[in-house]
């Protein structure tokens, strides 16, 4: 018998994958071969070994890390689609088959335009007297377990802010016209630690005491790592400013260890 | 396909986001602990999950219900994980363990232990034998299955494994850590 088919027959066996013949044939190996006989306890015992090992626990905030992604990405499946109606209106609106289908098609592109610019948030000039931008509780977030949605003028996303081994983690999605800063202001008890951005996009971050900024545009998402240093948390504020001002502003306490 | 599976795919293709959810809240575990055995960090895990999820959500429309679900989760979870591994990531360092169970009683660290040193092993191994022993040893999946999900033919499959496995052997016994 050749090393290949030994090798073979023994994996099988491990796996529970051997014929009746094929079993019978390694019985008879091994009856000629004894010293063999260790090699396949240790096949089974590597096998043994992963399946004590189990699963990996993941990070609480799993769940809702996957589903601030699809919120991101939903919304920005709707502002491409709304780009796309317009685009098209656009288009069909300039086929200048005879003067009145032009005139009659500049009219009601202009219309439908206006119609999706005031009927779709994200499309809308900005105005922060619209704002409405919504963030419950730490305590609340617990209980739902779910990120939050930011919404203004201009943009949407998700955000969660939970406890993590060592720290709190921020995580932001966010879908946007235009070029907003994201600043997160936090207490003595944290200090920085790192951000990852998972799209990989460009972006711009800038660093100090107690405050984080990032400059966003389009549709991008952010986790950033606040490490605690011990002493009191405090509370975090998360605001997001455009060229009018701010947009969306709320504070959060996180619990404390 | 699964049972469940079907219907929920069926509802989420017709816009239910609740039903998607449920698809998340079911495999979520697994994949994510395919990406960290496959990547070993669990940064790079939670980014692995998230795009996994992302892209079946995009890709749910042309999801052929004759397959399983869960294999073809498991397939782009594969993908995605080499992918993600042999593109360098863009992350800034950061030390916030983030999948540490604080809750880990005392008498599970020998396993922590074991595990770790199981992890330390597949580590060694290149990519192509450790896709296909995360996925036999902590999917439990067959050889056919195997070979749909990973795109080789089930012979291939038989002698990575067995390769892996002999390596593994020697590692582990090497290292001790065998009983």
């Amino acid at each position: 018998m050749t090393d290949e088919r030994i090798t073979e027959l023994m994996n099988q066996e491990v796996d529970g994958a051997n014929t009746a013949d094929e079993s019978r044939e390694l019985s008879a190996y091994l009856e000629e071969h004894p010293e063999e006989r260790a090699r396949l306890e240790e096949l089974r015992t590597v096998g043994r070994m992963f399946g004590d090992a189990g699963d990996v626990e993941p990070p609480a905030a799993l769940h809702g890390a996957i589903m601030a992604s699809l919120a991101a990405e939903r919304a920005g499946e709707l502002r491409k689609r709304a780009h796309q109606a317009v685009t098209a209106m656009s288009v069909r609106s300039v086929r200048p088959r005879i003067g009145f289908a032009f005139a009659a098609g500049l009219v009601s592109g202009a219309c439908l335009l206006a119609l999706v610019l005031f009927a779709i948030p994200g499309r809308g000039p900005i105005d922060p007297s619209r704002l409405t931008g919504t963030l419950v509780s730490r305590e609340a977030q617990e209980a739902v377990r779910e990120p939050v949605a930011i919404q203004f003028p201009g943009g949407r996303g998700a955000v969660r802010i939970a406890d993590v081994e060592g720290g709190v983690e921020v995580d932001i999605a966010l879908v946007s016209d235009e070029v907003v800063r994201i600043t997160l202001e936090h207490g003595e008890g944290l200090r920085y630690g790192g951000v990852r951005v998972p799209g990989g996009e460009e972006h711009s971050i800038s660093v100090a005491p107690r405050r984080v900024e990032i400059m966003h545009s389009g549709d991008s998402r952010y986790v950033v790592a606040l490490r605690s240093t011990g002493g009191e948390r405090g509370a975090i504020r998360l605001r997001v400013s455009g060229n009018d001002g701010e947009l969306f502003e709320e504070t959060v306490r996180p619990r404390r260890n | 396909m699964v049972d469940g599976d079907s219907a929920l795919v069926t509802q989420a293709l017709k816009g239910d986001e609740a039903a998607f959810e449920e698809i998340v809240r079911k495999y979520e575990r697994t994949i994510y602990n395919v990406a960290y055995r496959m990547a070993r960090n669990h940064d790079d895990a939670l980014d692995i999950t998230q795009t996994v999820f992302i892209k079946a959500y995009r890709k749910l429309a042309s999801f052929n219900p004759a397959y399983k679900l869960f294999s073809w989760l498991y397939a782009i979870a594969v993908n995605e994980s080499i992918n993600h591994i042999k593109k360098h990531s863009r992350m800034v360092p950061t030390d916030v363990e983030v999948g540490v169970d604080p809750r880990t009683p005392a008498d599970s660290i020998e396993r922590a232990e074991v595990s770790e040193q199981i992890q330390e092993a597949l580590m060694g191994l290149s990519l192509d034998y450790r896709i296909v022993v995360v996925l036999k040893y902590f999917l439990e999946l067959s050889y056919r299955e195997i070979s749909g999900i990973v795109g080789i033919p089930e012979k291939t499959v038989k002698s990575r494994l067995f390769t892996a496995r002999e390596r593994l052997r020697v590692l582990l016994v090497r290292q001790g850590v065998s009983r």
